[in-house]
């Protein structure tokens, strides 16, 4: 579904992505682990054309989008939350989602749509928070309208930029009860993740990524025994917790 | 009599103003280069009724064009740059335009008397309304029409759509595309609207005062234009009208005060800054009243 292939990205003198080759299955959730500033978000910001790759290609269905514009990518179905939450914080929480709605066919009509989003604020379980503004939600509820805004643009694949980051152990648990809602709802889950939990209880593959290169790929126990998974997280030596 | 439907003349102009800066404000764009599409407007308007004899509307219509569509152009290199380059920007727009006309000659002998835009001369006898016989108070009418049309546009602007995507482009460029907002095409509309609407304050002003010179069009006016919406506040158009009528009734009020009046100016400005930072109308007021207007409505509920 979403195709990358030699994908580099380079800031300045910074290798933030290395020729990554990177394929999304339709229908998966496929996870991608890293420390920090191993190039994850990254790679989201060149997947959405917040800026071009230096080198390398990507396509989406078929479609080539290595230069494409953001707002045409988000048209071809691809949808994203942002690690620190980028709301609308001036706009209510109904216009944060409507503003992201299209009819672009023509099959909606203002009625139908205003019904979209009531429908999406009640899937994110914000159907009171209706007229707030934006910056009045809490934390949780500011990540789920995220959520809500990227699903107004109908997305079929999305790119959830580390959903958890911050949330308590409940909130993780609904976290992971909206994905899996998702994945039945046909979309497809690209997710960026430091929480563990998280990424070995629900991704179906994960990548590794380690200074913008690839380092492994596969499923949970794949990864999990995986020498060079470990040396990146954990350090060069072994270490023994016993006996450091 | 005469006097106050003078200033309020004045005001309608202005609220003009005010309001194409606030148009293109919401979506993040301040620009100190509105009265350079003013000028625009009166200038071409003007030459439409003195020069060529045509009627006042198509004449204000042309003006408008004109302004609009050099609104248009400078869109797209407004794109490029961000905050204080873009107010420096639009202001070089602004001295270009006035620059311009301060060149410009272009004049007929009509009745004895040279008219039509004159380089340092400026424009005069641009007596349109007063050679038809219109009174102050009927061309104020004329004035408030143009205003009311125009406020009920960005009235309607405002709850659409479009008018939230302005309102998201102004807070967050990256995640307004991520919700498949196309920000060049909502930015460069903004200053389309913007120019259209300084233009037919331009156009209107020029048959006001039968008079225009480039000293009209400075630094002076393009930091009122600004300051209308943002002391009136960015939460509603309703802001750059309270801002525009606010301020010139307070120059004119506190006239007895001379050069004094401007620190008292100076003063609320600041004041506004510091506390109420989106201006007096700001956005959690405009949903506070929307609420109450809708309790209002249904008591019940």
């Amino acid at each position: 579904m979403l195709t990358i292939e030699k994908l580099s990205r380079n800031f300045g003198g910074i290798r933030a992505l290395h020729r990554l080759d990177l394929e999304v299955q339709p229908g998966e959730i496929f996870a991608m682990i890293g420390p920090n500033g191993s190039g994850k978000t990254t790679l989201f910001n060149v997947v959405t054309g917040v800026f071009p790759p230096t080198e390398g290609r990507l396509w989406f269905n078929g479609r080539e989008i290595t230069r494409a514009r953001t707002h045409e990518i988000v048209r071809l179905g691809i949808g994203r939350t942002f690690q620190n939450i980028r709301l609308f914080t001036r706009l209510t929480v109904f216009n944060n989602v409507w503003v992201a709605q299209r009819a672009a066919d023509g099959r909606r009509g203002p009625r139908a749509e205003r019904r979209r989003v009531d429908e999406l604020l009640a899937f994110t379980r914000l159907g009171d928070k209706r007229e707030e503004l934006a910056g009045n939600l809490n934390f949780g509820e500011q990540r789920r309208l995220e959520l809500a805004r990227a699903l107004a643009t109908e997305p079929a694949m999305l790119l959830l930029d580390e959903p958890a980051a911050g949330m308590n152990y409940g909130e993780v648990r609904e976290l992971i009860e909206d994905m899996r809602k998702l994945r039945q709802m046909g979309k497809t889950i690209f997710l960026i993740e430091h929480v563990m939990d998280l990424v070995m209880g629900v991704a179906d593959r994960i990548a590794v990524l380690n200074f913008g290169q690839k380092i492994a790929e596969g499923s949970a126990t794949d990864i999990q025994s995986d020498p060079r998974v470990i040396e990146a997280y954990l350090g060069g030596r072994k270490v023994d917790a016993r006996n450091p | 009599m005469d006097y106050y439907v003078a200033v309020l003349s004045i005001i309608g102009m202005h609220i003009l103003l005010g309001l194409s800066v606030y148009v293109v404000a919401i979506t993040g764009q301040l620009s100190f280069g509105q009265q350079g599409f003013y000028a625009i407007g009166a200038y071409l308007a003007g030459i439409g009724t003195a020069l060529w004899g045509i009627h006042l509307l198509p004449a204000v219509l042309l003006g408008m064009t004109a302004a609009g569509v050099m609104g248009f152009l400078v869109g797209f290199p407004a794109l490029r740059v961000k905050g204080l380059y873009l107010g420096v920007a639009t202001f070089g727009f602004g001295e270009i335009v006035r620059l311009v006309f301060l060149n410009v000659r272009y004049t007929k002998t009509i009745g004895g008397k040279l008219v039509g835009p004159n380089g340092a001369e400026g424009f005069r006898h641009v007596s349109y309304i007063y050679d038809r016989g219109f009174t102050q108070a009927q061309y104020l009418a004329v004035i408030y029409t143009a205003v009311i049309i125009v406020a009920g546009f960005v009235y309607f602007l405002e709850r659409s759509k479009l008018g939230a995507r302005f309102r998201a482009v102004e807070e967050d460029e990256v995640a307004a595309a991520m919700a498949g907002i196309n920000v060049t095409a909502v930015k460069v509309f903004a200053f389309t609207l913007g120019g259209f609407v300084a233009g037919l304050g331009g156009a209107l002003f020029v048959h006001y005062s039968t008079y225009i010179d480039h000293q009209m069009v400075t630094l002076p006016l393009a930091v009122s234009s600004v300051i209308y919406p943002m002391l009136g506040g960015l939460g509603s158009f309703w802001g750059a009208i309270l801002g525009a009528a606010l301020l010139i009734f307070l120059t004119e009020g506190l006239r007895f005060l001379q050069e004094f009046r401007l620190v008292v100016y100076g003063a609320l400005i600041i004041l506004t800054m510091l506390f109420r930072p989106r201006g007096i109308i700001d956005e959690a007021m405009v949903l506070r009243v929307r609420a109450f207007l809708r309790r209002q409505v249904a008591p019940s509920a």
